[in-house]
């Protein structure tokens, strides 16, 4: 394989469950996942000599991923938005959803019906090792706008968990 | 603080990224209430059992496997390309180079004979006459610093000196038996070398004499190099005086 070769199978080893799990929260389908994260990693190869901090390998994949996945998006004109202004700027005095355990299915549920640039900030959060200035690197926004963002998406999750029956998305 | 900027601030809260203040000011606040404790407990464990279920994706199996073949593949492939690229890049310089050639090669003169004969036969003919047309049409002093004898002139040209072309005009007298003497005038311009140090030298088969010219002709110094005990051999027979 090569010198090349040898950098992409670190980079596969270290980071594809990573990444195939990020895929998976953003598109809401295994399928689409493993397409996204082979995508992703193709393109690695073609853009390796332009990685040129290997610590940050995980943050630039991630971001090759999201830009395919926004790719995909658009050409499926595929939109799904929940109206984030109904749930408000701060949250205050939003219940926590009964117990200490989230169903990974109801989860992925409240986060396919949530806008794009709510929802990728949301899952970066909950990502390991993102922080707020990581996640608005991935985003091209300002800190400010993340936390923002962040603080609005974690609103509508709350409601969303803790409710006993999931709103009708608004749009399709 | 008070509760609703404590609350605020919760919001904002990820681990390690509130600033050392606002963090100061929350940690006494939620000691002394109960109810953002309580918010602040009930956050943690809301947002460390979505943490949980968010990171919970089962990877398919053979995925590794499968993005390992990929990614051989596209090695390959990119390797292939890149190889297309270099004959490709190979291929234009050559066209390019076979181009240049044969360009070199038309526009190159034919060398002609007829032409060499009769422009020798004109040197031959009238020596001093061609040295004075050329020195004319290298814009030098056409008067040289010395009555030289031309019926022993055999060349005027250039001779690289120093990694410059100085012009000279050479001379040569054949004896019986032995090599022929030779005398060289060099005429070296000012705007070629630095002529400040210039003298007179002596090798073992070679006399150098520097021949500072009048005060019309600042921009050349002649340099004679000779093989006789003198230049005499070389110059005309003093004319009679009538």
């Amino acid at each position: 394989m090569g010198l090349a070769g040898h950098g992409i199978r670190t980079l596969i080893d270290a980071h594809y469950e990573a990444l195939f799990r990020y895929a998976y929260r953003l598109s809401g389908s295994a399928s689409d996942a493993e397409d996204l994260t082979q995508e992703a990693f193709g393109k690695a190869i073609t853009r390796l000599d332009q990685l040129r901090e290997p610590d940050r390998a995980k943050a630039w994949l991630f971001r090759i991923l999201r830009n395919a996945y926004l790719h995909r998006v658009r050409d499926e004109k595929r939109h799904k938005t929940v109206p984030l202004d109904a749930v408000g700027d701060v949250p205050q005095g939003v219940p926590d959803p009964a117990g200490v355990d989230v169903d990974p299915a109801k989860l992925q549920a409240a986060l396919d019906d949530l806008d794009e640039t709510f929802r990728t900030p949301l899952v970066l959060f909950y990502f390991e090792g993102f922080s707020y200035r990581d996640i608005a690197e991935q985003m091209d926004l300002p800190i400010g706008t993340v936390m923002s963002r962040l603080a609005r998406a974690k609103v509508y999750l709350r409601t969303r968990l803790a409710s006993s029956t999931d709103p009708a998305p608004a749009g399709d | 603080m008070d509760c609703t900027n404590a609350r605020t601030w919760l919001a904002f809260r990820k681990p390690g990224e509130l600033p050392a203040d606002e963090l100061a000011a929350l940690t006494a606040h939620l000691t002394a209430c109960a109810a953002c404790a309580a918010a602040v407990a009930g956050a943690d464990a809301f947002d460390a059992a979505v943490g949980r279920a968010m990171t919970a994706v089962p990877v398919p199996t053979g995925l590794r496997d499968r993005l390992l073949k990929q990614a051989a593949a596209r090695a390959r492939t990119t390797a292939l390309r890149k190889l297309g690229q270099a004959a490709g890049i190979a291929a234009t310089v050559l066209v390019a180079l076979g181009i240049v050639y044969g360009v070199f090669v038309t526009l190159r003169p034919t060398f002609h004979v007829d032409d060499l004969t009769v422009r020798e036969d004109a040197v031959r003919d009238d020596p001093e006459r061609a040295v004075r047309d050329w020195l004319l049409a290298a814009n030098l002093p056409t008067d040289l610093p010395l009555d030289l004898d031309f019926r022993n002139h055999v060349f005027h040209g250039t001779e690289r000196v120093q990694d410059r072309d100085v012009p000279v005009v050479m001379f040569q007298i054949h004896r019986p038996g032995q090599r022929p003497d030779v005398a060289k005038l060099y005429l070296v311009r000012r705007a070629q070398f630095n002529l400040g140090q210039l003298k007179d030298s002596q090798s073992s088969f070679f006399s150098g004499k520097v021949v500072r010219p009048s005060e019309s002709q600042p921009g050349v110094v002649y340099v004679v190099l000779y093989t006789t005990e003198s230049l005499t051999p070389f110059q005309n027979p003093p004319r009679p005086q009538l």
